[in-house]
């Protein structure tokens, strides 16, 4: 044990004489480097805005685009899944704000935030994806179908059209959540992993 | 930066930036993720200082946030170190401070191939921590770091073994 004490002092002498972008009294300095938690605070926040911008959109549309009572309802239902969309994201972006946790709380606190707060975002991403994405898309090409047509009835009535929007629900639901959980493990799923092993580490016993 | 919102913590951090190098050499194998953890090990250092109240010696709150830091930091590419990986290892190589003994640098190379986990508790060990710091900084109980820490050392001295 004496031997890694020594080898030890040894060792944070050398490494102590390393001199990196150390601040000067004089100067300060500007971090540069990209901050996990400030990365998906900024993702889910972009998220947000998204949202409430189809928001204004579908609602703008409801008030003077909708000639009909069908338009006005494919409208409406779109207006309510943003809104469950806006919910859904809504409060674990206020969650991740509130507990923004300092780095100076124990190791196995801070990775499980991280860990939590990046689980919560890809599995929300996974679930709008797979889920909103098709009845989005479905309503959309029924609102133009509506408005070629004259009336919900009518399109309801041909089967080709009620195929070309089940075909398109039915393609899109699983390439929708494909495509999302594709992109996101490219993304994390290599930190959300190391995160999660060294969770594990300060778990075991 | 606020330099003058907080005048003496750049005061401090240099007196202390022996901290910072040394973490940032354990738990990087590459010049540029370096500089990077470097750089998020200052911020994070800079934004939990308001919060730093002098119960702990400066040395023992800048080591935590440092730390925490580096088990969370996400490099640009996750390399994780394989013996067997000859690439890594060469890599590995190149970046050892400089003029270490034989011995030294083999008890750096076997820190280094650590879980990062263990990798703390070694790191805090060796540089004076008692089981209540080690258990209090990472957040395991202190039985759990005990035995932690009597695993990692035996495997340390058994690999040292001439």
């Amino acid at each position: 044990m004496e031997e890694l004490d020594q080898l030890w002092r040894e060792i944070s002498e050398k490494t102590g004489r390393d001199r990196l972008s150390a601040p000067t009294a004089a100067g300060g300095f500007s971090p540069s480097s990209l901050n996990l938690m400030k990365t998906i605070r900024q993702r889910t926040r972009w998220k947000l805005y998204f949202i409430y911008l189809f928001l204004a959109a579908y609602l703008g549309a409801f008030v003077w685009l909708a000639q009909n009572w069908e338009s006005r309802l494919v409208f409406g239902a779109m207006t309510g899944f943003a809104l469950v969309n806006l919910w859904l994201v809504q409060r674990p972006y206020a969650r991740m704000k509130k507990q923004d946790l300092l780095m100076s709380e124990s190791s196995r606190a801070v990775i499980q935030h991280y860990y939590d707060c990046l689980d919560t975002m890809l599995r929300q991403e996974n679930f709008i994806g797979a889920l909103f994405t098709p009845p989005a898309a479905m309503l959309g090409f029924l609102f133009a179908f509506i408005e070629e047509k004259g009336s919900a009835a009518i399109v309801f009535s041909d089967w080709r059209l009620v195929s070309i929007m089940l075909v398109l629900a039915t393609l899109l639901a699983p390439f929708g959540a494909w495509l999302t959980r594709h992109l996101n493990k490219v993304a994390f799923g290599k930190y959300l992993d190391h995160l999660k092993e060294n969770l594990a580490d300060l778990k075991s016993s | 930066m606020g330099e003058a919102k907080h005048p003496d913590f750049l005061q401090l951090l240099q007196t202390h930036a022996g901290i910072l190098h040394k973490i940032t050499r354990l738990y990087t194998d590459n010049p540029e993720d370096r500089r990077d953890l470097h750089q998020e090990m200052l911020y994070e250092s800079w934004r939990a200082y308001p919060a730093f109240r002098g119960e702990a010696a400066f040395s023992t709150w800048l080591y935590r946030v440092a730390l925490n830091t580096a088990l969370t930091f996400r490099r640009k590419s996750l390399r994780h170190v394989d013996t067997a990986d000859i690439d890594a290892a060469s890599r590995l190589a190149d970046d050892l401070p400089e003029a270490l003994s034989p011995r030294a640098e083999m008890l750096y190379r076997c820190i280094r191939e650590l879980p990062e986990a263990d990798r703390a508790i070694i790191t805090l060990h060796l540089d004076g921590y008692d089981n209540d710091e080690i258990a209090d900084i990472t957040g395991l109980t202190k039985n759990h770091a005990a035995v932690k820490l009597h695993r990692i050392k035996t495997l340390l001295e058994n690999r040292l073994k001439p």
